[in-house]
């Protein structure tokens, strides 16, 4: 047997497919194996053009892979699909290669091709579910990390770098606690052993706010979910984070708003009910007394006609006093806020000049200290002011001594406080809270309406800071408020476009 | 109303608690006209109330009134705080309490019952209305209404 035959033989009874073709693409020489495979017996597919066993889809990815035989090239080991003899697709493993004479001169192309293995195709499944994974995991808009049994990173995604700042090779192999806060970070230890003790896929730390570290050493709040995985001789945890800043913010904004709304209703309540209790009462003065008056005419009681005219006068002040304060106080909260650099010096000139014709002749208002400069809604802080200063002339008085009210302006970190001081008869502080409530008073024969501390602390609330008093019985009251240093000017750029 | 049975008692006493001089001038006048003989204690706020009740803060002689009139927007202590107080004191707890407001709210009405108040009243707008009502209270506790206890001679 010479060599040829050898040769021949030995594609003849290979257990690969061999096919070879001509350059044209016409099928010259079919193995067993390729009749098995394909379907084809030898002497029906010898001469026929190959393009019968290719998918007609595929025609084209196949041209181009003959085109590249052509320029000497070999493609090896690819995977792909032919069609048998009766339309039935194979999936198989193709290698070809050009066919060379003895002048290394190209005069045709061998198809080496086997049937994939159960295998292989297992294998190439993989692969492609892991280009699809990580396709996948890179894409995820959550941070996703896995971390090692020893607390250590093994794997992260692009979004953990973006999240925390890092670049992966900065994070992978280093324990997972570098993305937690110093503060948190000691217990963290202790939360992974019990985690890996009952690893199930749930959130981490239920009910506690979470947060991480970035690389710049800022902090911001997150949301993490936490699943086991379990390999053979490996237990692995993976991370998936969200920053839930915006979220945080948004729930903030919704929490204060709501709280607003609650304070408003309450208000609104207040407000019905006064009208219904506090405006009543004057009414039941009036129409009594009327009465009274009628009586009193029959009878000719000339003192009791007088002493009835003079309540009836005095109810109905109290009524205009009720509804004018209501009004003030609603304005308060009704009127836009419009928050620019104010001298308060003027204002509180402007005040005293206003409530001097109240004061008696031994009375005094000093302002003690410098006033500053400082960004506040003008009016506001004026009505703020102007109730403080009433309500020392109607409450401060002393029976033994002048009124004196001294104005001083002292300042901390965060906000300017004002102080309006008296050297009055004082107040218990069992009533220091109290006195700030809508219609609280103390004392029913000074005149008040209960109105004004109830302005006082809506100004405070409207500038971020408080209203509070100082005073024992005996000592005179300080009543202070305070403005916080936090307030932006309005934009008044933005008022126009509205 | 003389061949009425009824036990009027010697002279009933009454402590009215309110704010308002104007309605407490009402209220007195409304008493001194009253078919029953009455006197009259007057309070303004509701830490005087509790003064009057427990004897204290210049009230150490006052004798025990046979109801208290309670106004409830009273200024320091109001109605409610002083019903609930004179319930829980044992001394006091057995005190005729009769709520006399310009409020008619419910939540004002159910917060007092729950505080047993005996009786709740709204202060009428008309004259010849509050005159009746006046009558009609003074006339009924002082009559009708038999005392918790005996009062000491």
């Amino acid at each position: 047997m010479n060599t040829d035959q050898r040769l021949a033989y030995l594609v003849q009874s290979a257990a690969d497919a061999i096919v070879a073709i001509d350059l044209d693409g016409n099928i010259t020489d079919w193995n067993i194996a390729a009749e098995s495979l394909y379907g084809y017996a030898r002497d029906e597919i010898i001469g026929r053009p190959v393009r019968v066993i290719v998918p007609e889809r595929l025609l084209e990815h196949f041209q181009t892979n003959i085109e590249k035989v052509k320029a000497g090239q070999s493609v090896l080991n690819y995977h792909t699909v032919r069609v048998k003899k009766g339309g039935e697709e194979i999936e198989i493993s193709l290698t070809i290669s050009p066919i060379r004479n003895e002048q290394t001169r190209l005069i045709g192309i061998s198809a080496v091709a086997r049937n994939l293995s159960r295998e292989d195709r297992l294998l190439r499944q993989i692969s492609e579910d892991q280009t699809l994974l990580g396709v996948l995991t890179e894409s995820a808009p959550n941070g996703i990390l896995v971390v090692d049994e020893n607390g250590k990173i093994t794997l992260c995604n692009k979004r953990t770098e973006l999240l925390f700042g890092y670049k992966r090779e900065e994070l992978v192999g280093q324990p997972v606690e570098m993305l937690i806060p110093t503060s948190l970070r000691s217990k963290h230890p202790h939360y992974r052993k019990t985690y890996s003790d009952n690893p199930t896929e749930r959130q981490m730390g239920a009910g506690r706010d979470l947060t991480g570290l970035r690389k710049d050493g800022t902090v911001f709040p997150v949301e993490v979910g936490l699943a086991p995985i379990r390999l053979q001789d490996r237990h692995l945890v993976t991370a998936s984070v969200i920053d839930i800043t915006e979220r945080k913010v948004a729930q903030e904004n919704l929490q204060q708003t709501n709280r607003e709304l609650a304070r408003r209703n309450e208000e609104v309540e207040q407000f019905i009910y006064t009208i219904s209790h506090d405006l009543k009462s004057p009414l039941v003065t009036i129409q009594s007394f009327l009465g009274f008056l009628k009586d009193d005419l029959k009878s000719g009681d000339h003192a009791a006609v007088e002493d009835s005219l003079k309540r009836l006068s005095a109810a109905n002040s109290r009524m205009t006093d009720l509804i004018g304060d209501l009004l003030q106080l609603s304005r308060v909260g009704l009127k836009k806020l419009n928050f620019e650099q104010i001298n308060t010096g003027h204002i509180v000139s402007e005040l005293k000049e206003s409530i001097e014709s109240e004061l008696g002749k031994d009375d005094q208002i000093t302002v003690t200290t410098p006033l500053p400069t400082l960004v506040c809604d003008r009016l506001k802080l004026s009505q703020g002011l102007d109730n403080l200063l009433r309500n020392a002339i109607r409450y401060g008085r002393s029976t033994e001594h002048p009124l004196h009210i001294e104005i001083s302006a002292t300042e901390t970190d965060t906000a300017h406080v004002f102080t309006v001081a008296d050297n009055g008869p004082g107040i218990d502080p069992k009533y220091h809270d109290k006195i700030f409530g809508l219609f609280q008073r103390l004392d029913s024969s000074a005149g008040g309406t209960g109105v004004g501390l109830t302005i006082v602390r809506r100004v405070a609330d409207l500038h971020h800071g408080t209203a509070w008093v100082e005073s024992s019985p005996g000592f005179g009251a300080r009543f202070s408020i305070s403005i916080s240093k936090n307030i932006k000017l309005t934009n008044e750029q933005r008022d126009d476009n509205e | 109303m003389n061949n009425l049975q009824y036990a009027q008692r010697k002279k009933v006493h009454f402590l009215l608690v309110e704010d308002d001089e104007s309605h407490a001038e009402i209220i007195k006048r409304g008493l001194n006209r009253a078919r029953v003989n009455n006197t009259l204690d007057w309070v303004q706020d509701g830490q005087m109330a509790m003064d009057f009740l427990k004897k204290r803060n210049g009230f150490e002689s006052r004798s025990e009134p046979d109801l208290v009139i309670l106004d409830l927007k009273l200024p320091k202590k109001n109605g409610h705080e002083v019903l609930s107080e004179i319930r829980a004191d044992p001394s006091l707890e057995t005190i005729p309490v009769v709520i006399l407001s310009t409020s008619g709210a419910e939540s004002d009405r159910t917060l007092s019952y729950k505080l047993r108040t005996n009786s709740y009243l709204v202060k009428p707008l008309d004259y010849d209305c509050f005159k009746k009502l006046i009558d009609d209270l003074s006339f009924y506790w002082g009559t009708w209404n038999a005392p918790p206890k005996d009062t000491k001679a």
